[in-house]
């Protein structure tokens, strides 16, 4: 039985935990679904019964109070920034889409309103600034994307674009998103964490990236200058891993928390860490670097699947947006397409590049788009098709092909540079002049016959 | 019938004069500017009475005093703090253990540079506008003497024995070196552009002098400033050190033997599109390390991070022992601590390729940042003291001393210096224009390219107008009030507009300001003043004489010449600005300039094209385009050029 | 066989065989200056280029001019060039002038006027400054001002405030614009205006006076030292009271009272064509297309090469206007002299048109034989 918990109003649990309040999901225990469901398996992530409750540190096993009353099941919680309103997925029978519903704490007798239905499932909804929120759509099959809407107005518009899934997004404190993305390209189960503009542009590699050999998911900013991430394969046995927003492609390391099974780890106003998994017991804990592990809630009924403090975590910082849907093109810039860091681009001695092709992920596939001349410098301008999921290769002289880089894409409007062909994550450009730019940006040739792969 | 017939007719008459009112109108803009079409503006766009601008002239200004705190220096007891409190016009003496201000002496001018000799018995004080150095009694703030120096004296050394003095002057481009004890006349040593800081050696034998603009100012080249290497025996230019790409040092420390220097500089990416902040798009805080030496090495050290810039670091201060050294951060709000031995080792031991590619690695400076500890708002220059354990730091906009335990890196204690405590309008916004927190993580503030409210003599290129097409540089900020539209095409009528969303769409990439801080951030640049005019350094018969060029109706040769074509049309007094575009010939139609103080604001035209006001004319008008100058001779010419000078 | 001219032929030759047996020798730079012994610098050796226009000795250091840039010579040796690839668009470098307190050298070039300072070039030039012109004949360093005679007037850049002004034939008394020279001296600036005199910048009241040939004849000089022999003047020195003026037809010399001109028929001057003049103490060097000249207002001393023949000659004219000769192994490396300057040690560094000649004040050891460096002298 659910009790109603006004918020502001905490039991007394004794120690630095006293007051904390968070939102935990809690799925039904035995029904095996976060051990086996795929990340984007939501019925099986979250079956019947899975709901999301609000619970004050130490509080009995029933004493919660249900936010997703009268859902089918729901989870995925994300708390706004004042802390007075929570996002989380949901579906309202056994046979609805997940779609994104909200809560206003301070209702008492609330129920969770829809606050975004695309006509296809949609989970891990975070919020934006300017009254905005992002979660991520897709159909059983996927792929899954990111979508950004206004709570405001209720425009919806799609935001990221690349092959496999991406999910998890949540805010950086620099207006940026953080998600997750999932490779298809290496056969087995891997993500990485990426950043992109709130709009979708700059999408690029943030941690975790290289070598892809783990699953990075949830990815959130610390108070401390840092991101924490729950790294393992998709609904299997996790850890909380840490890199630092100073060299996120370097600096990873894994927290020792205690927990066999970590599912989700997220800041505290203390600087300590929320946790929800199973140490000696499944639930909710509260941890900091260097000290034990802190229960402060478990219901041996369910498993707690996240766990979200709620608490004012100030406002949230955004972008503006610099897509302009009337151009239906972008443009890259690219400084220096020979310079590499010679571990993951272009390894030192390899051909300099003559010329660019620009590939797109189609149904399953890759395209040739299209070429363009790159000049002396290693320089090239191009207008690049958007919203497609592209990559770039570059070919010597004879045609033989010197670098392929990641997938990423450009949005309408955007104007996107990089530095060289996979040139390091940490380096900055060189200040010359490009030759380039000395033209407009080029269109991209067709691919002759004999280029075409 | 006779009043309803006068109304009528009245109303006749209002009837007709609203319907010719406008070609009237057009007719007169016309006229007025001697270009046919001429956009239509208000009556009172030019018949209004203008406010004198503020300026810099030596007098007390009017509102609240803030301190402003700039340089300082510490006693050899480690007892007393001198602080030149620039906002106040004022010297004081903090007594650093009852943490507060026990004196203080009127200087006047602004002051800004303090030295102190090795025996705590001499003062030397800049005082920038009134072009001197004060020489004050430590012990009684009696003033000894006033050294009359070049222009904008800034930075001041002293040497051990108090024989000598040496002095930055800003802007005259010259390092002023004094034997006190000697008649023979000082000697201007020239520097590079803008010398802003200096540093003495321990054993008085180096005297370096950290330059703040680059130099030459040619559009588009890779921009350098210098470090100029003085003799300080002798009084001569030693050495001259490159620092490519690097600009706005302000603060340099020497190593004890004179073997290395320090200087914190801004790396611009100035060439590159300005097509996103990340990554440093458009620049970074770096520590510039110099062997002095022959044939050693210079290396700028970044001092950001991937995710996180602080923006325009200002002064340095290296610990006795050489171990450490501390840059002050002006737009971030926090001081560096670096591991000097670990640059030396970089410096030494890394190729010179692998040295090229550090500079623009913003993951080095885990190699050899050490901590950063937060300040209040504006951190600038910075002292030790003698034992090296306590570092003060100038918080400039917050009107106190940081005290710094600097073995342990952490802040201690905070002194005020005794401010109004009420923030007006202006003063928010000048917080808020040296904030870098405002950008894309934090990597530059309004100063940055606009330092002192000033010019950064450089050229950007704006992704927004195009990529490598519209090339321009920041515009003066001296004066600016009433002098609407703004940017170089006249595009935005107001400041606000100037500062608002579109500028943080296409530059600060973030957030833009909220109404209330754009408010302060316009009340604040609407204030900034012009400097001194310096007539003193001019001819009064060129000026004159210039004068008359400039306001000339005819030529050489008596033909007249036709209205647009007049300096004085385009550019009218007071704000010698008609504040409407015209087509001078320089690829594109430009809202005209205001000319107050452009003396300092070398190179010109909207993309710098210009490196001197000359060659405005004797490059970049082949046509008369721009004025009609080509009957001029080289000494009408270069009278007209010194009466810009003086204005 | 030497050659003598003059009124006191026969004691001369009763001389000459004293002078034959007893040898010639350099007595040190306080007595007889002889320079019989001299070498010659050149491309070969570094320089940009054998044609040397100007020449200033500056402590330790020799700067030379030449028309393809200027270089540095310490210890006799070429150490640095700094040429068009350095910023000296207009690399012929007309004229040297030091700063002796800063150290900064300045160079009138025929492509503005440059500042060296410790490596640094800084070009000024009439488009981008307010250079009157860019053709810089003449430059001197008074304090924080330096002077610029050029061929559109003279312009004073105040290096502390960096203000130019333009001193011109529309603005102050001189005849015409074209400078050819500009010396510093403690009360006054001084300027050979080509076709105007010479012109004194008076530094205290802050004008301009003017000396003229009275006799205003181009063709000849009418009265003999009724004034500055010819106002088509080159160049000016003034040193110990006493004004120098070089024309292209002679020197005159003026001691605040009285002027007296001398030509070479009338006396010990090498040549009558001008090209630059240098005090040193109470003598003056004459650089002239006809050798190098020196006088000290009672002897003369001129070196030249042979005109009939190779070899070179020491011609000492004294103040009874007796001629001698004494012919010398090494010498001048052309006639065509263009500047002068003598170092700390007395050496003296004439810059000629086929090198930069070094005159060794004492004659180095085991130097006896030919110059090996310049084959000819030329």
């Amino acid at each position: 039985m659910s009790l109603l918990a006004v918020a502001g109003c905490a039991p007394s649990a004794g120690g630095r935990a006293a007051g904390l309040m968070f939102v935990v999901t809690q799925v039904p225990a035995g029904s095996g679904g976060l051990r086996k469901a795929s990340r984007l398996d939501l019925d099986g992530r979250y079956p019947l019964g899975s709901r999301v409750a609000l619970v004050f540190a130490g509080a009995r096993p029933g004493d919660v109070r249900v936010l997703s009353a009268g859902l089918a099941s729901a989870g995925a919680p994300a708390v706004s920034p004042d802390g007075r309103r929570v996002l989380f997925a949901g579906r309202e029978s056994a046979e609805s889409r997940w779609a994104i519903f909200e809560v206003n704490l301070r209702a008492v007798w609330g129920r969770p309103r829809k606050a975004a239905d695309l006509g296809m499932d949609c989970a891990d909804p975070a919020y934006l600034a300017g009254e905005g929120i992002v979660f991520s759509c897709g159909h059983k099959r996927g792929p899954w994307s990111l979508y950004s809407a206004s709570l405001k107005t209720g425009g919806v518009e799609r935001i990221t674009f690349g092959p496999g899934d991406a999910f998890d997004p949540a805010p950086l404190r620099d207006g940026r998103l953080l998600f997750s993305w999932a490779d298809l390209a290496s056969g087995r189960p891997a993500a990485a964490l990426f950043v992109v503009n709130q709009d979708g542009t700059w999408v690029e590699a943030f941690a975790a990236a290289h070598p892809r050999d783990s699953f990075a998911r949830r990815g959130r900013r610390t108070r401390d200058s840092g991101v924490v991430f729950v790294s393992g394969d998709a609904g299997s046995h996790g850890r909380i891993e840490r890199v630092e927003m100073r060299r996120p492609m370097v600096r990873r390391r894994a927290l020792a928390t205690g927990l066999s099974d970590a599912r989700s780890a997220e800041p505290l106003p203390d600087g300590a860490l929320l946790l929800a998994g199973r140490s000696t017991q499944d639930g909710v804990f509260r941890w900091r670097e260097g000290g034990r592990l802190e229960p402060l809630f478990a219901d041996p009924r369910f498993t707690a699947a996240e766990a979200v403090p709620v608490a004012a975590s100030g406002p949230l910082k955004g972008r503006p947006s610099t897509v302009d849907m009337a151009r239906g093109s972008g443009t890259l810039l690219c400084y220096d397409s020979n310079q590499s860091d010679g571990v993951v681009g272009p390894h030192r001695g390899s051909p300099k590049a003559a010329r660019v092709e620009f590939l797109a992920w189609k149904d399953g596939v890759e395209a040739p788009l299209g070429w363009s001349a790159v000049e002396s410098d290693g320089s090239f301008l191009v207008e690049a098709p958007a919203d497609l999921p592209i990559r770039v290769r570059t070919r010597d002289f004879r045609s033989r092909a010197v670098s392929t880089c990641g997938w990423f894409w450009v949005r309408s409007g955007e104007v996107r540079s990089c530095i060289g062909c996979h040139e390091g994550h940490e380096r900055m450009a060189t200040n010359r002049l490009i030759k380039a730019l000395r033209h407009d940006a080029r269109r991209l040739s067709p691919m002759e016959r004999r280029d075409r792969p | 019938m006779k009043p309803l017939a006068g109304a009528l007719v009245l109303l006749a008459a209002v009837v007709l004069a609203w319907r010719a009112a406008p070609s009237w109108h057009q007719r007169h803009l016309d006229d007025a500017t001697g270009r046919p079409g001429t956009k239509r503006v208000s009556c009172l766009h030019c018949h209004r009475r203008v406010p004198v601008p503020p300026a810099f002239d030596g007098k007390p200004r009017p509102g609240p005093r803030y301190l402003d705190p700039e340089g300082l220096a510490v006693s050899p007891d480690g007892r007393l703090l001198f602080v030149a409190a620039e906002g106040a016009d004022r010297l004081l003496e903090v007594d650093l253990a009852k943490a507060g201000v026990s004196r203080s002496v009127d200087i006047g001018g602004r002051p800004h540079g303090v030295a102190l000799s090795a025996d705590g018995r001499l003062l030397a004080v800049s005082s920038r506008d009134l072009d001197k150095v004060v020489l004050l009694d430590a012990a009684t703030l009696a003033v000894k003497r006033e050294v009359a120096t070049a222009a904008e004296p800034l930075g001041v050394a002293l040497s051990a024995d108090g024989r000598a003095l040496f002095a930055a002057q800003g802007a005259a481009d010259s390092v002023l070196c004094v034997r006190l004890k000697s008649s023979d006349p000082p000697l201007h040593v020239v520097a590079g552009r803008e010398p802003y800081a200096l540093a003495l050696s321990r054993d008085g034998r180096v005297l370096v002098a950290a330059n703040r603009m680059p130099s030459p100012a040619r559009t588009r080249d890779v921009p350098s400033s210098e470090l100029t290497v003085v003799d300080a025996g002798q009084g001569r230019v030693a050495d001259r050190r490159r620092l490519p790409s690097a600009t706005l040092s302000e603060g340099v420390a020497v190593a004890a033997d004179g073997s290395f220097a320090l200087v914190p500089v801004l790396r611009v990416r100035n060439l590159i599109p300005t097509v996103d902040v990340a990554r440093g798009g458009l620049m970074n805080s770096a520590l510039a390390f110099v062997d002095l030496r022959p044939g050693g090495r210079t290396v700028q050290f970044p001092l950001d991070e991937v995710n996180a810039f602080f923006a325009d670091p200002a002064g340095v201060a290296l610990a006795p022992d050489g171990k450490t050294a501390f840059v002050a951060h002006g737009g971030a709000d926090v001081v560096t601590a670096v591991d000097v031995a670990a640059l030396r080792h970089l410096a030494a031991s890394l190729k010179p390729a692998e040295l090229d590619a550090l500079q623009d690695d913003l993951g080095a400076g885990e190699r050899y940042v050490l901590a950063r500890i937060p300040t209040r708002s504006n951190p600038r220059a910075m002292a030790l003291s003698p034992d090296g354990r306590r570092l003060y730091v100038s918080e400039r906009l917050a009107d106190s001393i940081a005290v710094i335990d600097a073995p342990g890196l952490r802040l201690l204690d905070r002194i005020s210096l005794g401010g109004p405590e009420t923030l007006t309008a202006e003063r928010r916004g000048a917080r808020r224009f040296h904030d870098g927190t405002a950008t894309f993580q934090g990597q530059f503030s309004c100063r940055s390219c606009h330092p002192e409210g000033h010019v950064d003599a450089l050229t950007w290129d704006f992704e927004i107008d195009g990529l490598g097409k519209e090339i321009f540089d920041p515009i003066s900020l001296r004066g600016i009030r009433d002098t609407a539209p703004f940017k170089w095409t006249g595009k935005n009528p107001t400041l606000a507009r100037q500062c608002g969303p579109r500028f943080s769409r296409v530059l600060m990439r973030a957030d833009p300001f909220p109404p209330d801080q754009l408010a302060d951030l316009v009340a604040y640049i609407e204030s900034i003043p012009l400097l001194p005019r310096r007539l003193h350094e001019l001819s009064a018969e060129a000026v004159e004489r210039g004068r008359e060029i400039f306001f000339r109706k005819r030529t050489n040769l008596g033909r007249e010449i036709p209205k647009k074509d007049r300096c004085s049309t385009c550019h009218p007094p007071p704000l010698y600005t008609n504040r409407m575009s015209a087509d001078v010939g320089t690829d594109g139609s430009f809202d005209a300039p205001h000319l107050s103080g452009i003396r300092y604001s070398a190179p010109y035209l909207h993309d710098d094209r210009a490196a001197s006001i000359e060659e405005i004319w004797t490059l970049h008008n082949s046509s008369d385009t721009h004025g009609v100058s080509n009957d001029m001779n080289k000494t009408q010419l270069n009278d007209l050029v010194i009466f810009l000078r003086s204005l | 066989m030497a050659v003598f001219v003059g009124p006191r032929r026969t004691t001369l030759l009763l001389a000459w065989p004293f002078l034959m047996a007893g040898g010639v020798r350099a007595e040190g730079p306080a007595q007889d200056p002889f320079f019989t012994s001299w070498e010659t610098i050149g491309a070969a050796q570094g320089l940009p280029s054998n044609k040397v226009l100007s020449v200033l000795a500056d402590g330790p250091r020799v700067w030379a001019g030449t028309d393809q840039g200027v270089a540095l010579l310490e210890g006799g040796k070429v150490r640095r060039v700094w040429g068009a690839a350095e910023g000296l668009t207009a690399p012929v470098a007309i004229s040297l002038a030091a700063d002796p307190r800063t150290g900064d050298l300045w160079i009138g070039t025929m492509g503005g006027l440059a500042r060296l300072s410790a490596g640094r070039l800084d070009l000024f030039t009439q488009l981008d400054s307010g250079l009157a012109n860019d053709v810089v004949y003449g430059v001197a360093v008074d304090g924080t001002d330096v002077w610029s005679a050029t061929t559109g007037g003279i312009s004073r850049y105040d290096t502390r405030t960096g203000s130019w002004d333009i001193f011109d034939n529309t603005n102050s008394i001189m005849h015409e614009p074209w400078c050819y020279a500009a010396a510093a001296d403690s009360g006054a600036i001084y300027f050979a205006v080509w076709g105007g005199g010479l012109l004194v910048r008076e530094k205290s009241a802050g004008r301009f006076r003017q000396h003229r040939d009275p006799d205003g004849e181009f063709e000849l000089d009418m009265f003999r030292d009724d004034g500055l022999i010819h106002d088509i003047t080159t160049s000016v020195a003034f040193s110990d009271g006493v004004l120098w003026g070089g024309t292209y037809f002679g020197l005159s010399r003026f001691d605040g009272r009285r002027w007296m001109s001398y030509t070479k028929d009338d006396s010990g001057l090498v040549g009558n064509f001008i090209n630059f003049l240098r005090t040193k103490g109470d003598a003056v060097w004459i650089a002239t297309d006809e050798g190098i000249g020196r006088f000290d207002s009672k002897v003369w001393h001129a070196w030249r090469t042979k005109k009939d023949g190779p070899g070179h000659e020491v011609v000492v004219t004294d103040a009874q206007g007796v001629k001698r000769s004494v012919l010398t192994e090494t010498g001048l490396a052309c006639n065509e002299v263009y500047s002068v300057d003598l170092d700390g040690r007395g050496d003296a560094w004439v810059a000629t048109a086929a090198g930069l000649s070094h005159g060794f004040a004492r004659a180095p050891a085991g130097k006896k034989g030919p110059d090996k460096r310049m084959k000819g002298g030329r």
